[in-house]
């Protein structure tokens, strides 16, 4: 059996990380350990993104390497099952939009670029004119001219703006309230646009010059989450319900029977993804993008892109990715909210991906994470969640370096440079970026629990109005993401790390469950006993205590 | 023999003689039963599950809720007078038509046989059984129990939490496992502040303080503090400050009421020539370990005293001689002068003469002193401007129009601000009715001019929005924002179960009524954004009900003009000739 989903070996790109030829075997340790790939500069958001971005589009094609065989495609999130046999043996290739002419009415002239390109400008000019030329002003109460209404929807879309608010404005992007605002990467190449010395700024003489198959930035994180659930088709309900039930931790977890039905959790995850981008968000919202995008003289950027692949066993981690999101979709929240916390399940997953993978790799238990809250003082507890950092870094780190000699690959060099790109330091940039690890800079960097991690934990541990003990809440989160916050947990950490701290019970204070409360996610029921409830939605019952 | 003084003492732990703070001990002591109070309404909760087909009851809450006394005065009751000594014990003789198994401490039942013990108890019809249990170590046993019958531990704490946890307004709870039926009685569901009262009306009553004059000599501060206590108003400041704690969040135990009552009374004798009272004790006075006892913790972590309306200031050291008519008991005014003299001190001395004064003046003034607003005194003291209107609505159903229609501008100005994401000016002029949600990211670093709108509605009062009064499941009463549904009017939803609802507990009540007062930070305002987040869901999920959330062919989007009002304007998209027209209205 075929070691990795779907087949491995394609030519994609001229990254170095990328195998050469659709026949080679060729790939880095990174890639064969975790999939293909993740990579430092994707930040959450544009993970997101690219997950979005492949699940929602409406052209995706299973692509064999045998060329005699015929093209299969779908639209929907997923796939039917009859199509996993080829698509185990080929490839996912997808539809990319650029939004090029939205990205470029939005946030040109925000960008604080006061000499931009003179071919964007001449080409803002273009869609702007167009806009304002289709304008009719019906209350002039509302808007005095067509200007106005050009200010007016740039702000619109411009409060959209995502991650990368210092890049070049194509390579920007904006946070996927709707589906017509999900772009892939864009690049100006700039410098060789200035060395060309263009004196006519037609739309056919600086296509040239953006780049889409960089990948710098959708740089394929999104696809892997996105293989992490298409994995799971090969499942069934009962080798779910076996695997569930031959760890004994994962026995405890709270899991519905429905739950352990992959084709119910793909069909949530479908019904979930359409319900957010589709139905909750304005309609007219994506097609006033659309209307502005097809404004200006077309520049035909849209291209296919082919997803990478991951390794077999990675779809216990898709499982619980799958469940996580599915319990999302369960809890009632605004468009914004919603994506928060998607953005955060995506995280989440790649840290899971990691530390599992190569946990499993080396053949030892998966670490845990000391959690300490963001104001804690005691140094000895934020020593211990330091050490409980660098062992997860150095897990990763050494995982890498093991499989590196399994597969014989001999230059240091690019080793080194593996690391920083696709090894522990984007676990440590992504913690960083959603603030679960602190301070940004220094070498006390610790684990630490935020308001918006926190509602993701509960609300992905149980469905809305739902309540669990306190003490069975921070199993689950144990079992689920590996966090710990008591002093067993930390002890634990210590005998793994060597650390010679003893943490006595009533060393750490309640913190957590004080945090709770204060997110209205505790109902205290004696001193000994607390529930934890889902109360995302609305619970009458904790807001009691509020 | 001790006396009654020295009883008190034991009942608090600032000092190594507490020995009778258990329940166990004090039940055996020989004041114990004159301040004894049967919680008849609990009581009589108890025994009709006891009388019950499946007579198998569970007695929980905080330690130190008084579930032993409680366990003790049923034993009393059904079993003929009989007591309690044991952790488990059998009364063959009852009321109740079958033998009453009491089983107490579960927490020291650990053993596989104990466990055993009370399986086979509580699946016998043939007895009634009472458990008296913190709920940690019930769910333990109970989970023990039920996988007897196959139950795998989640569903066992399921079963148990959703009876522990149980929001019926009779404050009873069912846990339902194979063979097996428990009422559940959680006593943290029962307002206790009531019973306490009891209690201290019992301890300031008690015949010591009027049969023993002699030891009147030996501790004049003590009797001089049941004497001020005696007074209505005196009882009532310190019961408001206990509800205040209890508003917003910090419950205090029956064990924690009653040792605070016994440290307000005797300051554990310390102070005793000199003029340390009452109102001290309530704070800790000059005792170094009374921030051991835990409502005096708590009523130093919330500060009172450390706000006073600056009209009160002014006039107390402007014009001292003013406050000799100010105490309704005199026999303090020697106090409150000294307080008058040592205040004007620059020094440390001066600040805690001043903290002390408004202490006093919070206890012994009446509200209606001339040229003196005393309920905003007592409402800043407590720092809970919304304290009295809450203790108002306790006792009469209506608000005054003239509060209401303060309130309810307060309440739109922060719903709109919130749904729409702006910051709007404070005096924004009414008629302004539409209410705004956006897709509004809240987020310091986007600049969201333009906002996309995602659900609006008129905000007409006592049409499609009204302040109602509900009561929640303690019998509180608390004000609810209700709003009607999408398309209705409030007289068109048939009752109030068809409204849209937002409590305004005290807190958030208080928020609402300081936020223009410069006192309110933002970190303060986060604990209410979730509730504002549900109302928000709420909102348009009501919306989404008959139709798409925001029709196909318009979107509404609103900004904020210069002079910082929301204008909105809404855009089309029309196709003529195969081309696209973009209308805007």
């Amino acid at each position: 059996m075929n070691t990795f989903f779907p087949n491995k070996a394609w030519s994609d790109s001229k990254k170095q990380a990328e195998p050469i030829t659709a026949t080679s075997n060729l790939s880095l340790p990174v890639q064969e350990l975790f999939g293909n790939r993740f990579y430092s500069d994707q930040t959450t958001i544009e993970i997101l993104s690219e997950f979005l971005l492949i699940a929602t589009s409406p052209e995706k094609n299973i692509v064999d390497f045998d060329s005699t065989r015929l093209k299969s495609s779908y639209t929907s999130v997923f796939p039917e099952k009859r199509l996993m046999d080829s698509l185990s043996l080929g490839a996912i290739e997808y539809k990319q939009e650029s939004r090029i002419n939205l990205k470029l009415f939005a946030i040109l002239l925000n960008s604080g670029n006061p000499n931009p390109y003179p071919g964007h400008k001449l080409q803002y000019d273009s869609i702007s004119g167009n806009v304002m030329d289709s304008t009719q002003i019906l209350d002039e109460q509302k808007a005095s001219n067509p200007e106005d209404v050009i200010a007016i929807l740039s702000n619109l879309f411009m409060g959209f703006q995502g991650i990368g608010a210092n890049r070049e404005w194509c390579a920007q992007s904006f946070i996927p309230v709707t589906k017509n605002l999900l772009a892939g990467e864009t690049i100006w190449k700039s410098t060789q646009a200035k060395k060309k010395n263009l004196t006519e700024f037609s739309v056919d003489s600086i296509k040239p010059f953006f780049d889409r198959s960089s990948r710098n930035f959708y740089s394929h994180g999104g696809e892997v989450l996105y293989l992490q659930l298409l994995i799971l088709m090969k499942q069934t309900e009962q080798s779910i319900t076996d695997w569930l039930n031959s760890k004994p931790d994962y026995r405890k977890l709270k899991i519905s029977k429905d739950e352990k039905n992959p084709e119910y959790l793909l069909q949530r995850i479908e019904a979930g993804i359409n319900k957010i981008l589709n139905e909750k968000s304005p309609r007219m919202l994506g097609k006033l993008a659309e209307f502005i995008d097809n404004s200006g003289p077309p520049i035909d950027l849209a291209k296919f892109s082919r997803a990478g692949w991951i390794p077999q066993a990675v779809w216990e981690e898709g499982y619980f990715f799958a469940l996580d999101l599915v319990r999302i979709f369960e809890t009632e929240f605004d468009v914004i909210e919603w994506l928060k916390m998607l953005e955060m399940a995506c995280v989440m997953q790649v840290f899971r991906t990691f530390l599992r993978n190569s946990a499993r790799y080396l053949g030892i238990a998966s670490p845990l994470l000391a959690t300490v809250s963001t104001d804690c003082r005691d140094r000895r507890l934020k020593l211990i969640s330091k050490h409980s950092l660098k062992h997860c870094q150095l897990m990763i780190h050494s995982a890498i370096e093991e499989k590196a000699k399994d597969i014989k690959m001999a230059s240091e060099k690019g080793l080194r440079n593996m690391h920083q790109k696709y090894g522990d330091k984007v676990f440590l940039k992504l913690a960083k970026s959603i603030q679960f690890v602190v301070p940004m800079k220094g070498d006390t960097e610790h684990f630490v629990m935020t308001k918006t991690m926190l509602t993701y934990l509960v609300i992905t541990t149980l469905k809305p109005n739902e309540k669990i003990s306190y003490q069975s809440f921070l199993e689950e989160v144990r079992t689920k993401h590996g966090l710990v916050f008591d002093e067993k947990g930390f002890n634990e950490i210590n005998r793994v790390t060597n650390t010679r701290q003893e943490i006595s019970n009533g060393m750490i204070s309640p913190w957590l469950s004080k945090m709770l409360d204060e997110c209205g996610f505790l109902i205290p029921l004696s001193d000994s006993l607390s529930l934890v409830v889902n109360s995302a939605g609305y619970s009458e019952e904790a807001s009691i205590w509020h | 023999m001790e006396n009654f003084i020295d009883y008190l003492n034991t009942l608090h732990r600032c000092n190594s003689n507490n020995k009778n703070a258990t329940a166990e001990a004090n039940y055996m002591s020989e004041f114990s039963k004159d301040i004894l109070v049967e919680d008849t309404e609990v009581i009589n909760t108890i025994c009709k599950g006891l009388y019950s087909d499946s007579s198998k009851v569970l007695l929980t809450g905080f330690a130190g809720d008084g579930k032993t006394t409680l366990a003790q005065q049923i034993v009393k009751r059904v079993a003929y007078g009989a007591q309690l000594t044991k952790p488990i014990q059998i009364f063959g003789e009852t009321t109740l038509s079958k033998a009453l198994v009491v089983i107490k401490d579960l927490s020291e039942s650990g053993t596989l046989e104990e466990k055993q013990t009370i399986t086979e108890y509580l699946s016998n019809p043939a007895f009634a059984v009472l458990i008296v249990s913190n709920t940690g170590t019930i769910l333990d046993c109970l989970k023990s129990v039920a996988s007897k019958y196959g139950l795998s531990e989640i569903e066992t704490e399921s079963a148990v939490l959703q009876g522990i946890g149980a929001d019926s307004s009779a404050g009873i709870g069912v846990i339902t496992l194979p063979n097996i039926r428990i009422s559940v009685i959680n006593l943290i569901r029962y307002d206790n502040l009531r019973v306490a009262k009891q209690v201290l009306c019992k301890i300031i009553h008690h015949s010591y303080w009027t049969s023993s004059q002699a030891d009147k000599e030996s501790y004049p501060n003590i009797f001089e503090n049941i004497a001020a206590l005696k007074n209505t108003l005196v009882l009532d400041r310190l019961f408001l400050m206990y509800q205040r704690l209890y508003e917003y969040g910090e419950r205090l135990t029956m064990r924690n009421l009653i040792e605070h009552f016994a440290y307000i009374i005797t300051g554990n004798n310390k102070g005793l020539n000199s003029d340390i009272y009452f109102f001290d004790n309530v704070f800790g006075g000059l005792d170094d370990h009374a921030k051991e006892i835990t409502a005096i913790s708590l009523i130093r972590r919330q500060g009172f005293g450390e706000h006073v309306p600056s009209s009160w200031k002014r006039e107390i050291w402007i014009n001292p001689n003013s406050l000799e008519s100010f105490l309704i008991m005199k026999s303090f005014q020697h106090v409150l002068d000294k307080c008058l003299q040592d205040g004007k001190s620059k020094l440390e001395k001066g600040n805690l003469a001043r903290l002390r004064l408004y202490r006093i003046l919070y206890f012994l003034s009446p509200l209606s002193n001339e040229g003196f607003d005393g309920e905003k005194f007592i409402c800043s003291f407590l720092n809970s401007p919304g304290l009295l209107i809450w203790r108002k609505l306790q006792d009469k159903q209506m608000l005054e129009s003239k509060l209401e229609s303060n309130l309810i501008n307060r309440v739109r100005h922060v719903i709109k601000e919130y749904f729409a994401g702006v910051k709007l000016p404070e005096n924004e002029k009414e008629g302004h009715e539409d209410i705004y949600i956006t897709m509004s990211r809240h987020s310091k670093d986007i600049r969201q001019s333009a906002q996309a709108v995602i659900a609006s509605f008129k905000w007409q009062w006592q049409t499609t929005v009204a302040l109602s009064i509900e009561n929640d499941y303690r019998g509180n009463k608390q004000l609810v924002l209700l709003k009607a549904c999408k398309g209705k009017t409030l007289n068109e939803c048939c009752n109030n179960q068809d409204c849209l609802k937002l409590l305004l507990p005290l807190p958030f009540l208080d928020y609402l009524l300081k936020r223009h007062m410069g006192h309110v930070g933002q970190i303060e305002f986060q604990n209410y954004q979730k509730r504002l987040d549900a109302f928000k869901i709420s909102i348009l999920n009501d919306e989404r009900k008959e139709s798409k959330l925001s029709d196909d062919e318009s979107i509404l989007l609103v900004r904020l003009n210069s002079s910082r009002m929301l204008k909105d304007i809404r855009f089309r998209l029309v196709q003529e000739n195969s081309k696209n027209y973009l209308e805007v209205f």
